[in-house]
């Protein structure tokens, strides 16, 4: 799949009112999950309805693997049957009154010998074994899914479309499914846009990320690069980096920067200008700590004394509140908490690489 | 029992049934999708025999078939036969006073019909109509069987229509209705009983294992899943 690259820029207009601005280009020889991810109510399934060509945007091009899908200028069309995609919405929509074996074989054209020999591939690759007679009210979330995938790889897409495909089973199950749900993707190499609105969904299944928020897509790139380099702040609110507060670059230099805050200075790997005012974020989970005192300063390090001023609980983890010039959070496990002897008002020291100190 | 009359009401409610589910499935399923500003008044046109008297849709059939009328004029331009009178002009009457009970259960059923299965089926390269047939039909068979019954039900209870456009014509216009009519003009209330209670026995089993099989049709497929 070197050269499957899916070429996005189009409107969604409702009267004259623009609805949907989406603008990416993903290229999947960089990995085959890419994820469409923001809050609620950002357009991502819009976006996802018009490459699976059941909604046509008002303006635009849409372009897959060199084939043009919609062309608003020069009126290119080409409907939903005809763009081999494994499109699967919300909920997966298998067809009630079929068995799981009809479902996979909804979709293959030609014989009952070749429809039958297809389904018994997918059954076997999905792990559906001895199902193949049940009827979808009788499977498991987790069953569902795997169904909904296998009925349209049975038709061998181009591209998979995937719509939150996780939000509809229970949370223990969600959790397993997602690590496996991933290698099944990568296992099958088809690549894949995959639509949600979990932070921790879009960081362990995506390889790229677009980011949407209100319509428009307000940055594309690796899954890591957008959490760590967020490129505004209503894109580093998002994907949750902290914004611990505006400062003033006071050095910079070198692609380095040192920026005066609370009365501290943090050295960032930023290029900047001296002088100027900028958002600092880190990410709580880029925050070690260490017990007592701060020791001696090490190169491209902050450390900072810190006392602590809140803990709350995170799931598995421990949400720490630093008060060192400005606020801080940090994100520590249970033992961690134990081993440093971690209390409110405690004295600990904060340590920030330079390179996870961003600046926006 | 007058067989010949049964037999002719059956044969007129069963080729109606027919004509109304080949009709109304189209009619229904543009109904139920369709998003055209007119939808409305279709669907008026549609529900219109559920108001209006029989007679005076009756009375409008009889002057459009009669050889004034647009319809009389078509059959006689085609070398045809009048309609008035005759067994086929009482299937077209029956037809359009039956519409909505095969058109509205079918409207309800196809809307009911989850849209991302059909959808999800154009996506696995199924065309419009080969969805409609593999999805929206099956899952609409609660809608097909209350309207064929309705239908059914409706043409053999008809009498107003039937006796405008029809009258009472042994072994061409002579239904079970206008039958029982005709025996309680004549005060051979014997005869009438005869029709009656049969009849009204039959349509409540009909209706009693519609209604049971329609709740048994409905447990294999919860929605929303």
């Amino acid at each position: 799949m070197a050269d499957r690259i899916l070429s996005v820029r189009f409107e969604q207009r409702y009267a004259s009112h623009v609805l949907v601005a989406a603008r990416l280009a993903l290229d999947f020889a960089r990995g085959p999950v890419a994820c469409l991810f923001g809050p609620s109510g950002a357009g991502k399934t819009s976006v996802l309805r018009c490459l699976a060509g059941l909604d046509r945007p008002s303006a635009g091009r849409i372009e897959f693997d060199g084939r043009v899908w919609f062309d608003a200028a020069e009126r290119t069309w080409v409907g939903p049957q005809a763009r081999q995609v494994g499109y699967l919405p919300q909920g997966f929509a298998l067809f009630p009154h079929l068995s799981v074996a009809g479902n996979i074989g909804y979709g293959v054209d030609g014989g009952g010998a070749l429809r039958r020999a297809r389904v018994s591939v997918v059954v076997e690759l999905l792990g559906l074994g001895g199902l193949e007679e049940r009827r979808p009210h009788e499977l498991s979330g987790g069953q569902r899914q795997r169904v909904a995938l296998g009925r349209a790889l049975a038709r061998r897409p181009q591209l998979f479309l995937l719509d939150e495909p996780l939000s509809a089973l229970d949370m223990p199950t969600r959790e397993e499914l997602r690590t496996e749900l991933r290698r099944l993707l990568i296992e099958l190499a088809v690549p894949t846009v995959m639509v949600t609105h979990d932070r921790s969904e879009a960081l362990t299944m995506a390889d790229q990320l677009a980011l949407m928020i209100d319509g428009r897509v307000r940055q594309v790139g690796a899954v890591d690069e957008v959490f760590a380099r967020p490129a505004d702040a209503d894109v580093a609110r998002i994907v949750g980096a902290d914004v611990v507060g505006r400062g003033r670059v006071v050095a910079a230099g070198d692609g380095l920067a040192e920026v005066e805050i609370g009365g501290r200075r943090l050295l960032a790997v930023a290029d900047a200008q001296i002088g100027a005012e900028v958002q600092v974020t880190v990410r709580p989970e880029e925050v070690m700590i260490i017990a007592g005192d701060a020791g001696g300063q090490l190169s491209a390090q902050n450390r900072l004394a810190a006392r602590v001023v809140a803990i709350g609980s995170l799931g598995p983890l421990i949400r720490l509140e630093l008060d060192c010039g400005f606020r801080l959070r940090a994100l520590i496990t249970r033992p961690a908490r134990e081993g440093l002897g971690i209390h409110l008002g405690a004295e600990v020291t904060a340590v920030v690489k330079a390179t996870a100190v961003h600046l926006l | 029992m007058d067989w010949p009359v049964v037999w002719l009401t059956v044969r007129l409610a069963a080729v109606t049934t027919v004509l109304l589910l080949l009709v109304g499935t189209p009619l229904a399923y543009w109904l139920a999708t369709t998003r055209r500003p007119w939808r409305g008044a279709v669907e008026a046109l549609v529900a219109l025999p559920l108001v209006l008297p029989p007679t005076v849709l009756g009375f409008y059939l009889l002057l459009a078939m009669g050889p004034d009328g647009p319809l009389g004029a078509l059959t006689e331009a085609l070398g045809l036969n009048g309609l008035v009178f005759t067994f086929e002009g009482l299937v077209i009457a029956s037809v359009l006073h039956s519409l909505p009970f095969a058109v509205q259960p079918l409207a309800v059923a196809f809307a009911a019909v989850d849209r991302s299965l059909v959808e999800t089926s154009w996506s696995l390269g199924r065309s419009r109509t080969q969805t409609f047939f593999r999805v929206v039909v099956p899952l609409s068979a609660v809608g097909f069987l209350t309207g064929s019954v309705l239908s059914f039900a409706h043409t053999v209870g008809e009498f107003g229509v039937v006796l405008m456009v029809g009258g009472n014509i042994p072994g061409a216009t002579r239904t079970l209705s206008i039958a029982i009519y005709d025996r309680v003009q004549a005060l051979d209330y014997a005869a009438a009983q005869q029709m009656a209670l049969p009849l009204l026995v039959a349509s409540f089993l009909v209706l009693a294992a519609v209604y049971s099989l329609r709740r048994r049709w409905a447990q294999p497929w919860p929605i929303g899943f």
